[in-house]
């Protein structure tokens, strides 16, 4: 994709939001729902995690305000999914439902940014930025003073849980070019997700590695916190790269494969 | 009476039918349902490192979570989804044009979906109890001839709230929206992410009065013996005053909803 | 005659339905105080309908003809006035009612996606009480006039749109409605499969004596299938009667057309009418009846002169016509 086309995208994303936004308006219910009660059900999820610290002292080696930071980076990164990239895939899938993806194809831009930008839902990011003063507020109180570095890798150690939400989110399109019933695969990540609550020490063997390598979600949550509180080892920021990377790469191999198989199939 | 019967019946094979084309689907839908299992891991996990948390032991937690996700599929509705949609985009004449109650339709809909639904949901809690090495269940007599009536009653409590949710659609757009609220209560007010009875002392006496713990830590505790008979009992009568009350909100709702139905579309 | 099936006295519906302006700045407005307006889609609507009748409804989109009709299927409550369809009040929605009409509208359907047609003939069977050997018997029937043979037994979503509509029919009608009310029944259909439901639904009427009532976009549906047209316009009543009675009233003039050896230039013509089409050897006018008398005989009477023929002029126009007087009237009024 040339600079053209780069701009050509940004455009597109410009105005697929302000459509969004103003269809989200239309609906008075979704600022109260989606908006302020979405960032408080997001925020009271962590209430498991402080009834355990009220009968330990630390959970898998978390205190409390670390446990809320965690929440915190949680709430983030469920926000950017709720507001980006879930309705984007709901809208997608119903395109390939209805047979209208290729009206999508026909246009002149990049066909998985089309998907990727086909909807979007505003409301959901009073919970990304709900989640952010969290994060703040919870460094706080435990007392940390991350230093450039520490900024600075968390922030990759995000944007690699960044690339990996959306690597995920690709598949699950490519899952549903497979079969019309695998639609409701982004309800599965949605659910999937709430594992990204917990700091990822709680889990072990299998579900450790699983949340690892094969859906993230330590990546998006749990490094981060650690970044910020100085306990990140070197290799696991490796790790987070690596997996963001391959990840990707796994997902763009199955988008093209999946829309040779759509543009040979006839629709 | 019998006209009643054979259209229930017609219309669950009908269901059965349909709940077995929708496999695949179904298998990841209630792959959204596992949260319980991974409840399970972070208690157990807790349990075993620092000791048990309140009344629950590491095997409590395996027994309360693989009951929770059993009795979850058991009392499983999404009428509110159904429903909604079609009052909105007007799919709900269909059903209107038919001399049957429209909600006898998601009744059964919803009913023939279980066997299907639980022979999917089978295999894994069986796979978690084997990795997890068993867990106990009631013995009490008792309990075991509660433990049906408990699990009707989560079913109808469920189905009855959400029936009633969406018919909301009648008068607002987006009434799923609503739902998204009790759903919000139901994670954390149930039993689903971690038993009632662990919240904090008020919280706790209060949470367990409230039809969330009714739909689903109830049933749950039931089954896997942690209540007394007179708690049963007490759990038994506030469940069916609940799902009671939402039978009567649902009924007054629709009747007050089909009157100013817009069968919209077309 | 005999006896009335539906009875309409000064039926009407209102719908509130909420509207903003466009931007972004209303649309926060609109967040806290949200405007609506009254549509009145039905407005004192007036109509009586016999047994066995075949009344088409025309009209233009929004016009309250779908309206109407889901009044009448008891789908909606009216605001005003009242309805009586075979001696019931429809939105009381009596089982027995219920089992004596059928509604089929063309972008919805009631049987079951992914599973074959039968699966759901089946449950109707059930729901509308029909003894087994009469269920049998007409289905075959129905299955037969649609030619239907194998599509039934396959998942719906694997058919076209014409089958799909033909399945949907033997569902609507397995319960032996008396009453039938048809919405856009042939929307999104090539001319063949219109053709087809077309001379089945006249087959229906006309085998059962069932009442039948039909909105449509398309004019030929409509006049192929109904001596009756009620023409309806932003929820009025404009005209109620035959297909040449309502062509006569929009447009009286008769459409002329003649060959001949040498047809005379365009303006020497216009004398005996207004020059609708002119070639050098055929030319098409529209002419006031009273003045067809004069108008033949002359055009006869020129060299070679063959292929005459007098018709009305085409529905299309008529419907052109007759929606745009209909505005202009609005507007004189208002």
């Amino acid at each position: 994709m040339g600079r053209s086309g780069a701009r050509a995208v940004l455009r597109l994303i410009a105005a697929q939001a302000r459509m969004s936004a103003l269809a989200a308006l239309q609906y008075r219910l979704g600022f109260w729902t989606e908006g302020l009660l979405g960032a408080l059900w997001s925020a009271i999820g962590v209430i498991p995690l402080l009834v355990a610290t009220s009968y330990q002292e630390t959970v898998a080696g978390w205190g409390p305000w670390e446990l809320m930071a965690v929440t915190g980076l949680f709430m983030v990164f469920s926000g950017i999914f709720g507001a980006l990239l879930q309705p984007a895939l709901i809208e997608s899938m119903e395109h390939i439902r209805r047979g209208s993806l290729d009206a999508l194809l026909l246009r002149p831009v990049d066909a998985l940014a089309l998907c990727l930008t086909a909807a979007f839902s505003p409301w959901r990011l009073t919970e990304a930025a709900a989640g952010a003063a969290l994060l703040v507020v919870a460094l706080v109180k435990v007392g940390a003073a991350p230093d450039l570095w520490m900024i600075g890798a968390a922030l990759v150690v995000i944007a690699a849980g960044i690339v990996g939400l959306y690597a995920l989110g690709i598949l699950a399109l490519c899952a549903s070019f497979l079969a019309m019933q695998l639609q409701n695969l982004t309800y599965l990540f949605d659910a999937l997700l709430d594992f990204a609550r917990w700091p990822s020490s709680v889990f072990r063997g299998p579900l450790k590695a699983l949340f690892t390598f094969v859906v993230p979600f330590a990546v998006m949550t749990t490094m981060p916190a650690e970044a910020l509180l100085g306990r990140l080892a070197a290799v696991d920021l490796g790790i987070a790269v690596v997996v963001a990377a391959g990840l990707l790469v796994i997902a763009r191999r199955c988008w093209s494969a999946s829309l040779r198989r759509y543009a040979s199939a006839g629709g | 009476m019998r006209r009643w019967l054979a259209a229930s019946a017609a219309l669950w094979r009908l269901g059965i039918a349909e709940a077995v084309a929708y496999r695949t689907s179904m298998l990841v839908w209630i792959l959204t349902t596992t949260f319980p299992l991974v409840s399970l891991a972070l208690w157990s996990e807790i349990a075993r490192s620092g000791g048990p948390i309140g009344a629950y032991g590491a095997p409590e937690f395996v027994a309360y979570f693989v009951g929770a996700f059993l009795v979850r599929q058991l009392t499983a509705s999404w009428v509110v989804w159904d429903l909604e949609r079609q009052i909105r985009l007007g799919d709900l004449n269909v059903l209107l044009m038919r001399p049957i109650h429209p909600l006898l339709h998601h009744l059964m809909q919803n009913l023939a979906a279980l066997p299907v639904r639980l022979v999917l949901a089978a295999p894994l809690a069986i796979a978690v109890l084997i990795a997890a090495g068993g867990a106990t269940w009631t013995q009490d007599a008792g309990a075991l001839v509660v433990l049906p009536l408990a699990l009707i009653g989560g079913w109808l409590l469920n189905f009855a709230v959400q029936a009633s949710i969406a018919c909301l659609a009648f008068w607002v757009t987006r009434s799923s929206a609503v739902y998204e609220i009790w759903a919000g209560l139901f994670m954390v007010l149930s039993g689903y992410v971690l038993p009632t009875s662990l919240l904090p002392g008020e919280v706790a006496t209060i949470a367990r009065a409230l039809p969330f713990h009714a739909a689903l830590g109830f049933p749950t505790e039931l089954a896997v013996g942690r209540l007394t008979s007179v708690e049963a009992a007490t759990g038994l009568a506030i469940q069916w005053g609940w799902a009671a009350a939402a039978w009567l909100g649902l009924v007054w709702a629709w009747r007050r909803g089909v009157r100013v139905y817009g069968a919209y579309g077309a | 005659m005999s006896e009335l099936v539906v009875r309409a006295e000064g039926l009407s519906k209102r719908f509130t339905v909420a509207h903003r302006e466009a931007g972004l700045g209303a649309a926060v407005r609109a967040l806290f105080r949200r405007q609506t307006t009254t549509v009145e889609a039905v407005r004192g609507l007036s109509l009586s309908i016999a047994r066995g009748e075949r009344v088409g409804f025309l009209g233009p989109n929004g016009a309250g003809k779908t309206t109407t009709l889901k009044m009448f299927a008891g789908l909606l409550l009216p605001s005003a006035g009242s309805v009586r369809v075979g001696g019931w009040t429809p939105h009381q929605r009596e089982r027995e009612f219920l089992r004596s009409i059928s509604l089929v509208v063309g972008q919805k359907r009631q049987l079951s996606w992914d599973l074959p047609a039968v699966d759901t003939f089946e449950l109707n069977r059930v729901i509308f009480e029909i003894e087994g050997r009469i269920f049998k018997q007409r289905l075959e029937r129905l299955v037969s006039l649609l030619a239907a043979g194998s599509i039934i037994e396959k998942p719906v979503r694997q058919l076209s749109l014409g089958e799909r509509m033909k399945c949907e029919l033997i569902a609507a009608l397995l319960h032996g409605p008396q009453v039938l009310f048809l919405d856009e029944p042939t929307i999104g259909m090539d001319v063949a499969m219109q053709a087809a439901i077309r001379g089945f639904i006249r087959t229906y009427n006309e085998e059962e004596g069932a009442t039948v009532l039909l909105t449509s976009h398309y004019m030929e549906d409509v006049a192929a299938l109904c001596p009756r047209i009620v023409v309806i316009d932003e929820g009025r009543l404009r005209f109620d009667g035959s297909i040449e009675a309502l062509t006569r009233e929009i447009s009286p003039l008769r459409r002329i057309s003649v060959s001949a050896a040498r047809i005379p230039a365009a303006a020497a013509l216009a004398a005996l009418g207004r020059v609708v089409e002119w070639s050098p050897s055929r030319v098409t006018l529209d002419v006031a009846p009273e003045a067809v008398a004069a108008v033949v005989p002359a055009l006869l009477a020129w060299p070679e002169s063959r292929e005459l023929s007098v018709k009305d002029a085409p529905l299309e126009e008529v419907m052109r016509a007759l929606f745009s007087r209909a505005k202009t009237d609005e507007e004189e009024a208002g």
